[in-house]
């Protein structure tokens, strides 16, 4: 193409395209603020949906706690291929909060951080990702005008025990922490995750979307510690409930645990994309997600929708 | 005092920051600032739900959120009017828009930005894109960021760009 011709494309272009928007930046906060967009974010509808990640990154959230040795172990042992509710009370959770830190019983690193890239299209993420990605077939009524698409690379995360750290902690919190194992003292364990898909899908109107989620399992190795010792371990934890004890204890040798506060949530298995999965609804009605595994990815579908429609979407992905 | 001085905060910083340049890239697809300020809206509104104000690559998503969810509403405003038969119809109801200065001259304008609109969702999205961005004022530098591609590439791609908008444009209009 010979430059004035590109000249006059470029000048086109300028005439069509450009022009500038007055903005007055304080009034737009103060809508946005305001607004049913900026409020979508609010409590009642995410607690289905924090349960969901909650699960999606179970592994996450407990290898670096002692409770997450014990599931460490467990899915290093054995191959999770569905979802087991845990119960928990508000109660039960604001107390398991001591254990949120864990440098406080060891050593973390984060050896390789997942990046997160955006995507424009579902058929642009599937060369980003090594599974076959579903997208539904089926959207809730006024859904798919907005939607945008994630893919967070592989990532990997160590904690090495060490009584010394736990001893300290102990001292500092004025708890009794068991002594921790010879065999446990000094062992790394590595979480593993694979690549994630994540689809986000919006009315572009009042606000309302709901998330697809499509991961491969997280893998964790331990260097030392065996299973037993680890469950031990957690188990003799202050402030563990009996109860949650014993929902540990009876846990399947397949089944990844799902926290469910049952304050404010409700689980059920149900059968799902032709296997069984685990759905989770908020109290209020307001919100739902369902959890499952299949062909070895887990998915995950949750949002502030009714039950029936969590339920139509993850039945009609392909 | 500015937003940004009053609140010191990195999410309202951000927005001080940035809502003006959503706005403006969203408005080379929507032609009607009102539009590309509720497409800036919306797109906040996701952006407190998925990203952190601290991300390097915020202003990035930004812009190009901006695009996608302008062009989205155009698709979808198009697809609705192709079902209420009215697709003949430019524009449909008259925008006031600024310096017009009698009914003809709101006419055409409107017929104009309507044309603009039906050739950006004709492009391939990536043209679009290089084209809302660019002339929503960003460098080429910012560009390349948001569309993950290399900034010495920039100038060929808007070229190219340009050409099929024209194109476009030219088949809207005659």
């Amino acid at each position: 193409m010979n430059e004035s011709n590109s000249v006059r494309d470029s000048a086109i272009a300028a005439t069509a395209l450009g022009g500038e928007v007055p903005v007055d930046v304080e009034a737009a906060y103060r809508r946005f603020k305001g607004g049913p967009l900026a409020k979508a974010g609010t409590p009642r509808w995410l607690l289905p949906v924090a349960a969901m990640a909650t699960a999606a990154a179970f592994a996450c959230a407990f290898v670096f706690t002692p409770l997450g040795g014990y599931a460490s172990a467990f899915l290093t042992i054995f191959q999770p291929r569905e979802f087991q509710p845990i119960t928990l009370s508000t109660a039960d959770m604001h107390q398991l909060r001591l254990f949120r830190n864990a440098d406080e019983i060891g050593t973390q690193r984060v050896v390789m951080k997942p990046r997160r890239t955006y995507f424009s299209s579902v058929s642009a993420a599937q060369g980003h990702v090594a599974f076959a990605l579903r997208e539904p077939g089926v959207l809730p009524s006024g859904f798919g005008i907005v939607h945008s698409y994630f893919v967070f690379s592989p990532g990997a995360l160590s904690l090495t025990f060490n009584a010394v750290r736990a001893q300290a902690f102990a001292r500092r919190s004025h708890e009794t922490l068991p002594p921790m194992p010879p065999s446990l003292n000094g062992t790394t364990v590595m979480l593993r995750s694979g690549d994630v898909f994540n689809a986000h899908y919006e009315t572009g109107k009042n606000g309302r979307f709901f998330e697809l989620i499509e991961m491969q399992g997280p893998r964790v190795t331990s260097t030392g510690a065996s299973l037993q010792t680890l469950k031990r371990y957690v188990l003799a934890m202050p402030k563990i409930s009996p109860a949650l004890a014993s929902q540990i204890q009876a846990l399947g040798a397949n089944s990844i645990p799902v926290p469910v506060n049952i304050d404010k949530q409700h689980a059920q298995h149900v059968s799902v994309d032709g296997v069984q999965g685990l759905a989770i609804g908020d109290n209020t009605g307001l919100g739902a997600g369902v959890l499952w595994q299949k062909d070895g990815i887990m998915y995950v579908v949750g949002g502030p929708l009714s039950m029936t429609d969590v339920l139509t979407v993850a039945n009609g992905l392909r | 005092m500015s937003l940004a001085q009053a609140v010191p905060n990195r999410f309202e910083d951000l927005f001080a920051r940035e809502y003006p340049r959503v706005v403006s890239v969203a408005y080379r697809i929507t032609r009607d600032s009102a539009d590309a300020e509720d497409v800036a809206q919306e797109v906040f509104a996701q952006f407190v739900r998925m990203r952190r104000a601290s991300d390097a690559k915020a202003p990035a998503w930004l812009h190009v959120a901006a695009i996608h969810v302008a062009l989205n509403g155009l698709r979808s405003q198009r697809r609705r009017r192709e079902r209420e038969g009215r697709a003949a119809q430019p524009g449909g109801a008259l925008h006031s828009t600024a310096g017009a200065a009698n009914p003809e001259q709101l006419i055409e304008q409107n017929f104009d930005r309507e044309c603009v609109r039906r050739a950006l969702v004709r492009l391939a999205q990536k043209d679009a894109e290089i084209l809302a961005l660019r002339y929503g004022g960003l460098s080429y530098r910012e560009i390349a960021d948001a569309m993950h591609i290399d900034a010495a590439q920039i100038g060929t791609r808007l070229a190219r760009a340009e050409r099929a908008f024209r194109r476009e444009l030219e088949h809207e209009r005659i």
